[in-house]
């Protein structure tokens, strides 16, 4: 379906948005694994309309993820600890890959390695499998025992695991960070410098919740990461910070449950969006929240979505 | 069936239900009936619905009900379809004030259901307090196609023992045991399983829903006299879709399909997800050591 003309009065306004490269019909992203790898919501959603589909992280082994209770609901969110249970790269580009290939929505595949030699030959062996239009490179997983948000907490460990990234790949390359760290401008500005093309923010909020009956953690692994509506304002500031650190693109993550919480990223500094729980809570969120910017653009009178990005006016 | 009637076989629906009927059955258990576009067709016994019970950010994720009956409608393509609840929190609170006429936004049919018997024989069916819910739509499905199923439910006491005479209704056999004696056999319907089959028969197969003590207890029972059982199980769950991973359970695990070679051949899988490969297990399949 065409966004444009949907209403009297003329072509829309512009929704399309470039990330280093990738070409998106709206700013409007499904976020790694909350999306798994497309088919799970095709029956539901127009795969097409989406500005573009992020998988869920892929590893160069499959790995089995935590025990269960992986999953807690909280006041305004729920808690995770999935701990990238997934099908591995092989299986990702035999199985995963060609049902993608049929939509015309970009794919970007989320990478996590344990090592950074292991990040650098993910994104060596996906940038010689046809399909993928970007990476996403995960250095922010809270849920994981190496890795993850160890990589995203240290600006020297980012800088290094995505220069090794940037060797390895002529992809542009997204690096989704970890809102548990004390600068975000720090790590923002060391991943760019190591050759990032846009970042993302932010990943889930190390959380727990408990049974005070039994006095057991919620979660097996006692501490897991928060997501939903109740993130929301942090992600928006930590967008904020970042967008006035770097000149590569910011992408915002975190909460995005409507067009209008969409919008406060985008003015606050973001060029696109991703959009997570929502998907659990409502499975055409995406779809809802494309529509609902295009109106907002078209009551307001801005020809193009690039007018509103960083369009704040903070003083 | 049309071709696209065909594809859209096994997918889930999202619709706008109308609540038609919401009503207690028992202290602290409900009813609800509520009429949807979903063809009756695409329903198996054993799947479920997940059900939106706030637009506020809190509570936040839907909740996932066993479809407990579907009727298909006379006029158009789609189904009441009736799910029996236990309100035990936020969610389920909520939902025992709805009103008829209210719309319900509704995700389902979801998951794998149960596999009807592909032999004759008796069916033992053995439900444990809301576990009955479930096993209702087979055993409508299974009068259908015309097995015998004996009916065991299982409750703390009177007041959780549920749909007895719907089962009835169905002429189907039903035996009955409460922990305090209130009614029925007094102590754990897996005590009065065993009990029933030192006198009768084996049974064809087990198909079990119920508390995980209980499941256990009847997976056990069923391996001691080599025969097939399937049990449905719950756990917390978001998508019910099978993109979260949140819902899983340990099995004893199997080759992922199509990715033997990168287990480095014989390495298993073994979480699997219920609202996806589940809700209703073999249960020779289930980790019952670690679960």
């Amino acid at each position: 379906m065409s966004s444009e003309g949907r209403k009297t009065g003329g072509p829309g306004p512009r929704m399309s948005v470039d990330i280093a490269g990738i070409k998106l019909k709206n700013p409007v992203m499904a976020a790694s694994g909350t999306f798994g790898y497309g088919e799970e919501f095709a029956p539901l959603v127009d795969l097409n309309r989406l500005g573009a589909i992020i998988t869920k992280g892929i590893s160069l082994e499959p790995m089995e993820g935590n025990p269960p209770p992986r999953i807690v609901e909280t006041v305004g969110g729920m808690i995770n600890s999935i701990g990238l249970q997934n099908v591995g790269l092989q299986a990702f580009i035999r199985d995963k890959l060609s049902f993608l290939g049929q939509f015309t929505t970009p794919v970007i595949a989320n990478i996590f390695g344990g090592t950074t030699r292991e990040f650098g030959e993910l994104a060596k062996r996906l940038g010689d499998s046809p399909g993928i239009a970007g990476l996403e490179v995960n250095i922010s997983c809270p849920n994981v025992a190496k890795g993850g948000v160890l990589f995203g907490a240290d600006p020297e460990m980012a800088h290094r695991v995505v220069r090794t990234v940037r060797r390895s790949t002529h992809l542009p390359i997204i690096v989704k960070l970890s809102p548990n760290v004390t600068d975000i401008a720090l790590i923002a500005k060391a991943v760019e410098e190591a050759g990032g093309d846009a970042i993302s923010i932010m990943n889930t909020l190390m959380a727990m919740a408990i049974d005070p009956q039994s006095r057991r953690p919620l979660l097996s692994t006692i501490i897991g990461g928060l997501s939903g509506p109740a993130i929301k304002p942090v992600a928006l500031r930590l967008v904020w910070q970042a967008a006035g650190a770097v000149k590569v693109p910011v992408i915002g993550i975190g909460g995005i449950m409507t067009a209008r919480d969409a919008l406060e990223f985008i003015i606050a500094g973001a060029r696109a969006v991703q959009v997570g729980t929502a998907n659990f809570v409502k499975p055409t969120a995406c779809l809802e929240i494309i529509d609902g910017i295009e109106a907002y653009l078209r009551e307001n009178g801005f020809k193009d979505i690039g007018q509103l990005v960083g369009s704040l006016r903070a003083s | 069936m049309s071709p696209s009637e065909a594809t859209h076989k096994g997918s889930p629906y999202l619709v706008r239900g109308t609540l038609l009927q919401n009503h207690q059955v028992a202290p602290s258990y409900h009813k609800m009936r509520i009429r949807t576009s979903i063809p009756c067709e695409n329903i198996e016994p054993g799947q479920f619905l997940m059900v939106r019970v706030s637009d506020q950010p809190f509570p936040l994720l839907r909740r996932p009900f066993s479809i407990h009956s579907m009727a298909a409608l006379s006029k158009d393509e789609g189904s009441d379809i009736e799910i029996l609840y236990k309100i035990v929190g936020r969610g389920t609170n909520l939902m025992a004030n709805w009103k008829r006429g209210k719309r319900l936004d509704i995700l389902g049919p979801l998951g794998s259901g149960f596999s009807l018997p592909t032999t004759t024989g008796t069916q033992f069916l053995v439900a444990g307090g809301i576990g009955v819910a479930g096993l209702f739509a087979l055993s409508q499905r299974m009068k259908a196609n015309g097995h015998t199923c004996l009916v065991f439910i299982g409750g703390k006491t009177r007041e959780h023992v549920l749909c007895v005479d719907e089962f009835k209704t169905l002429g189907a056999d039903v035996y009955v045991a409460t922990e305090d004696g209130g009614l029925g056999f007094r102590g754990m319907i897996t005590d009065m399983v065993v009990s029933f089959l030192r006198d009768h028969h084996t049974p064809s197969g087990f198909f079990a829903c119920g508390p995980l003590d209980m499941l256990k207890a009847i997976a056990h029972i069923a391996q001691s006299q080599s025969v097939p059982c399937q049990v449905s199980l719950e756990t917390r769950m978001a998508c019910g879709l099978g993109a979260c991973l949140g819902c899983v359970i340990r099995t004893r695990g199997s080759p992922l399909p199509g990715s033997e070679q990168a287990f480095g051949g014989g390495r298993n899988f073994p979480y699997k997800r219920v609202c996806k490969e589940g809700p209703v297990f073999d249960s020779e399949e289930v980790d019952w050591g670690v679960i």
